[in-house]
This record gives C-alpha cells, structure tokens and sequence, in this order.
C-alpha cells in the first residue's frame, strides 16, 4: 500500500542532477514552485514543462519511476478539475444539463491547474528522487543557517528531520513484517466496514508503536554514547561546498525564471 | 505433503533495487519430516519460507499443498494458512493483546471458531510450550525474552496446524533458551507427528535436530539430502561460509591425522562422537570397553 509513494525516494544514479549540492536543488525546486505561480499562460507551463523533461532526462531516472508518484494525487487533481469546471462560466458554453453548464473556459482552467499540481508534484518529487534524505538535510541545515541569528533550532529541526526521514524506510519494512507475521495467524487486513476495519489494525499499530518506542530508546541511548550534545562545535565529515557545476546550476535557473516572468507580462492572448 | 515446483521470487522487479532472491528452487517435503534449511545471511531462506503459507506468490513457479497449487481458486487462503503455521524470525515482537491467552487465541479466533474452542486451544498450545496457567492473565510484554518467544510460538500452535516453518526460533537466547525451545519443537515432532522445518544458521543444530537438510547459496538450492549425507561435503560448505558441525568436524581433522575410524560412527550427536571416540582410544590402548 506504499509502494506509490515516490516522494522521498531516492533514485541512485551518477548524473549531474544527482551530483549538485543540495541547496542548489533546493532552492531550484523552490523557483520552480515559485515559476508555476507566476504562469498564467498556458506558453509559461508549456516552458515548465520542457524546463522539467529536460531535467529529468538529464537525471536518468525513468520516467515511469515519476509518474508513479502522480496516482497517490490523482483524485486530488480530479476534485480539482471537478469543481474549476464547472466553477468558470466565461467563454463558450460546451455543454449543458440539469444545473450544471461546461464553458470552454472552465475546461482551459481546468486544464490548466491539473497541469500546475502534477508539474508541483513531478518538480518535488525530482529533487527527493536525486537527493539522499542525508544530504537533503545538509543541505536544509546549512542553507538555513542564517536562521540561527534569531536563535531559531535549525540543526535540532534538521537533526529531527533525518532521523524522521530515516526511520520512514525502517518502520516500513518492520510494519510488512508484523503484517506478514499476523497474516500468518490468519489475520485480515481487508475487513468490510470501517470499524471493523480499524479494529482489524490493532494487531498491527499495537507491535508497530511497541517497536517504534523500542528504537527510539535505542537510538537516544547510541546517541547518547556517542557524545552527542546538540549542533554546537559540530563539524561535519563531508562538508557541503559549491562547485561549478552549482553555479551554472543557478544561471540556468535564474533564466529559467526570467524567461517565466518575461511571458507573463507579455502582453499577448495566448 | 508441500510441494515446490520451479520457484522464482523476484523482489522489486525493474527497479534498481531489484533482487532476484530464490531461483528455480524445487523440492518437496513429506508429512512428518524434520527439515532443516540452511544457508549463509541472504541466500533466501526467510524469502523462501514466506512461500509456504501463500504470503508471497512466486514470480514464476508453483507450490503445492497435498498436491493443489495454493494459489489456484478451489484452495482457501485462510485454510492453507491455518494448516501451514510460520513462526517468523524474533516472533515475539508480534504479541500485542493485553493478556497472554487472548493473544494466543488471536490465530483459532481468525479461523472463526467459538470462544470456548478458541480458548480449550489456546489453554492446550500454552501447555505444549511449558507456560502454565499463572500466565494466562499475565500481559505478554511483562514476560521475559524466553517466555515471549514460547507466547508466540503457542500462538501458532494453536491453531493446530499440519506443518510449522520456524525462522531461526534460536536468535538472540541464551544456550539454555535455545536448547529449550529446540527440544520443545523435537518433542512437537515426535509426538504429534508435525512436520517441521527448521531455518538455521548453526550447522549444530541441524546436526542435532534434522532427518533432512536443504542447502541454500545465494537464493539457488545447492544441497539437498539426508542430514549425514550432505555433511559429508565439507569442502563445499565451507567454500559458501557454512562449514559441518563441530563434532563432523573432529572426525575429519582426526581422520586428516591418520586415526581411523569405522565408516558407520555417529558423527552428527555428541552422544555418539563421544561414543566413538571412547570406543576408539580404548581400542588403541588395548583395553577393553
Ligand atoms: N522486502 C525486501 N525487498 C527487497 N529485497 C529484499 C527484501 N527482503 C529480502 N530482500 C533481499 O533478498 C535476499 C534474500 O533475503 P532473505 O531475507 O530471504 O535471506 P535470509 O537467507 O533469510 O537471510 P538471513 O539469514 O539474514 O535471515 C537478500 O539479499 C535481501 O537483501
Ligand atoms: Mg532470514
């Protein structure tokens, strides 16, 4: 039941998307997000949408590894869909019964916010897909360190993120073993009713919790042994450090969103 | 009585994860044998074992109960499942019910028997595994490792089935829980007349335990034979990181020396290494026995 879910998997691989530092696919996801609200032409999602293909190729990492993570959204973006259909009642009417009236510019909005999110979800999920959760966090921690002037956690948050993102692979595996485990007692995860359903997942979550809390322990207690004392004076074994190809990284982003910015205020009917 | 035809199992295929984890694996296990499966970290025993019951459905190939596939669509699930028990590996990290009777009760509870059956099994599967009755009422996390791990096994027992596959029930105890819980699967064997198959690492414990041992090396069966007759490959054993049992392992270093030793000594129990040696060195000295 979790095997659709793409975001925050990683996709091994030696291209140079993979090789970036962090911050840099950090902040590029971020002006990508930034560019898809920015567009309010269908030519500015066309441009995304190249911007994307062309990076996704140069990853190497298959398509149909990144679509995978567009069925856990698919009934969002149909809701979506749904309401801006029928919501938009300028252009042409197309259709009409009982209440509900389908104009040519609901079915372009429609279209055009479906594009939006999957062009979001396809833009993050890239970045997880090349970055390992342990350089995402490096990268988060470092890039957020200006944050610290305000005495704001950000190596407890980034500490508490990794381990998070850690864990989710871990806790997985345990909860297909304890699964397998009471489906060898003849346990039914597949109940009618609800429930009956979320009663039928108490031999589940109860040795899940238990071993959940049983790791935690044991981690504190590694953690613990190992000296750790916070982020003070803590100094990393890779340290994050830009290179060329981080800079050329940027310029092509930065005209990237200048491109995005120059077709919004051109003043055309596309 | 289980049949494997030609399995395969494929994990995360078309992935750059994918493992190919049993490959074409046949052998069939009679009712009543004790069978130890052997095989370094990885080779595929725990993979293979989640076959048994329907847990995993091979990638190509077939298993067959009594002489059906169990995945064909007269065979009920839940019935395989109830007749083919698997104690998996640290089972004990299974238990979650407040008591240890309602969680032993949990299996017969989901083959829909009434709640005097359920219990009468349940009160007999605890008594088959040495817990009494002052630990029925007793919370299964209060239990120490041993005890959680006799809990759980009763758990599957209780649900009387025909066979039990058992993923290294020794990990983690001490000798002595580990003798324990081995001498209470042989008496299960030898008074009900259970098939067993045992997943071990140790080549002691199949020594001592198995009629029959299946040897796996990364995920392709390598030995399959009478306990004595596949320890007699030492060389290749050794070459896939297994080795023979210490006591087989005497018998060669002493036989490297030049000592001999009739061809039909027991080799595979201490009982009987120590027999044969005695015998011999009383021999040599000229005594008598
Ligand atoms: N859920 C899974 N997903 C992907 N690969 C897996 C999974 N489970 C096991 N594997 C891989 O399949 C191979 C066989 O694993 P398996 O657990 O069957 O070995 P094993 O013989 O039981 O080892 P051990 O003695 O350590 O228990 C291993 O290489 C393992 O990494
Ligand atoms: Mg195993």
């Amino acid at each position: 039941m979790f095997k659709d879910i793409t975001l925050g998997q990683y996709y091994p691989g030696e291209s140079v998307i993979h090789k970036l530092d962090p911050r840099t696919k950090l902040s590029g996801t971020m002006l990508f997000l930034i560019s898809l609200f920015i567009n309010d032409k269908f030519i500015g999602l066309g441009l995304a949408f190249l911007f994307l293909m062309t990076m996704i190729k140069i990853s190497g990492v298959p398509l149909r590894f990144i679509t995978r993570g567009l069925k856990g959204i698919f009934l969002i973006v149909l809701i979506t869909v749904l309401f801006s259909v029928f919501y938009v009642d300028s252009g042409t009417l197309l259709v009409e019964f009982w209440v509900f009236k389908i104009y040519s510019g609901g079915l372009a909005n429609a279209a055009f916010i479906a594009l939006r999110i999957m062009l979001l979800v396809i833009g993050s999920s890239l970045m997880t897909l090349t970055t390992t959760p342990t350089r995402l966090t490096d990268g988060l921690e470092k890039g957020l360190r200006f944050l610290n002037v305000i005495h704001f956690p950000v190596h407890a948050l980034a500490m508490i993120m990794s381990i998070a993102l850690r864990f989710i692979p871990i806790l997985t595996q345990e909860m297909n073993k304890i699964m397998k485990a009471q489906m060898a007692r003849g346990a039914d995860f597949e109940k009618r009713g609800f429930l009956r359903r979320i009663r039928g997942y108490v031999p589940l979550l109860v040795p899940l919790i238990i071993s959940a809390f049983r790791r935690a322990a044991d981690l504190s207690q590694a953690m613990d042994a190992r000296c750790y004392h916070g982020g003070k004076g803590r100094t990393k074994m890779k340290p994050l450090r830009y290179a060329r190809r981080d800079f050329i990284g940027y310029l092509v982003l930065f005209s990237f969103l200048a491109a995005t910015i120059a077709i919004r205020i051109m003043p055309c009917g596309c | 009585m289980i049949e494997f035809r030609n399995v395969d199992y494929i994990y995360e295929p078309e992935t750059p994860y994918e493992m190919h984890a049993v490959k074409n694996v046949s052998f069939t296990i009679e009712a009543g044998e004790f069978v130890a499966l052997l095989g370094h970290t990885g080779s595929g025993k725990s993979t293979l074992i989640e076959h048994f019951n329907g847990l995993l459905k091979p990638s190509s190939g077939s298993v067959l109960f009594h002489g059906t596939d169990i995945f064909s669509k007269e065979v009920s699930m839940k019935e395989i499942r109830s007749k083919i028990g698997i104690v998996f590996q640290y089972p004990e990290h299974q238990l979650f019910e407040s008591t240890v009777l309602r969680d032993v009760c949990f299996g017969p509870k989901n083959m829909g028997l009434s709640e005097e059956e359920q219990k009468e099994r349940a009160k007999a599967a605890l008594t088959s595994v040495g817990l009494d009755e002052s630990y029925y009422e007793m919370s299964p996390f209060e239990l120490s490792g041993g005890e959680k791990r006799r809990a759980a096994i009763a758990g599957v027992l209780a649900m009387e089935p025909e066979a039990l596959i058992l993923d290294e029930p020794s990990a983690g105890l001490d000798p002595r829980g580990r003798d324990e819980i081995l001498g209470l699967i042989r008496k299960l064997w030898q008074e009900r007349g259970l098939t067993v198959v045992l997943v071990s690492h140790s080549m002691d414990e199949a020594a001592r335990y198995a009629q029959r041992v299946i040897v796996m090396h990364e995920g392709v069966k390598k030995f399959d034979g009478p306990t004595r007759e596949v320890f007699t490959h030492a060389k290749e054993l050794e070459e896939i990181g297994l080795g023979v049992p210490s006591t087989v392992r005497i018998f060669s270093m002493l036989r490297a020396r030049g000592e001999a030793f009739p061809a039909d000594i027991d080799e595979l129990s201490v009982e009987g290494a120590a027999q044969a040696l005695l015998t011999h060195v009383l021999h040599k000295e000229g005594g008598h026995v």
